[in-house]
């Protein structure tokens, strides 16, 4: 894969994270004022198999409030992520295809 | 007749109001959120996830452009140190 379509993966990625992170944010700030709030502790895999986008899409799933990584399991390329409520794969990592082609 | 600098400003304005509204919900967040809650620590590193999203805008609207981009890149290792202390001290302690 050449250079150009990394570049424009990550900036797609970054416009896809920005958007994530802000959704999210005022999706939180909600939840703090009507109490809906269940926190629970999921394993999500993951296609990625380098160890550097598996650490940026960990970093970046912490950076996205709701969502947090606890573990990473680099090997068998499993997640523990803590969610603030049960929520879907897809919409925990939103970004995901976007670091796949940036790095992979 | 506004000008382009007041546009500025007061868009700087709306941004730093909506940090500031940020801030506060994620402190009214912490405290509100008791020990029966099972699994509480978890919510409220969720919580102050938002005071830390709220900082970036504040950075970046201030002018600060690289303590934010360096907050942005380091924010989440803290918060990912404490879940992982006690996810993992949680099973001893039981």
């Amino acid at each position: 894969m050449n250079v150009v379509m990394r570049i424009f993966y990550f900036i797609a990625y970054f416009i896809v994270l920005v958007i994530a992170i802000l959704r999210s944010a005022f999706d939180v700030a909600l939840r703090t004022v009507n109490g809906k709030v269940e926190p629970v502790v999921v394993e999500i895999e993951t296609v990625l198999k380098r160890p550097v986008s598996q650490t940026i899409l960990a970093n970046s799933i912490t950076l996205t409030p709701g969502t947090l990584s606890i573990d990473l399991d680099s090997e068998n390329c499993i997640i523990k992520v803590a969610t603030i409520v049960p929520r879907e794969r897809d919409d925990i990592i939103p970004f995901e295809p976007y670091i796949k082609g940036m790095l992979e | 007749m506004i000008s382009v600098i007041d546009t500025i400003e007061l868009i700087k304005s709306v941004f730093l109001i909506l940090s500031s509204i940020f801030v506060v919900l994620s402190a009214i967040g912490i405290i509100r959120y008791k020990d029966d809650l099972e699994r509480v620590l978890y919510a409220r590193i969720h919580i102050l996830g938002v005071a830390d999203v709220a900082c970036i805008i504040a950075l970046l609207v201030l002018g600060e452009p690289l303590l934010a981009a360096s907050y942005f890149i380091f924010a989440p290792f803290a918060s990912h140190a404490i879940a992982n202390a006690y996810y993992y001290g949680e099973e001893k302690n039981d």
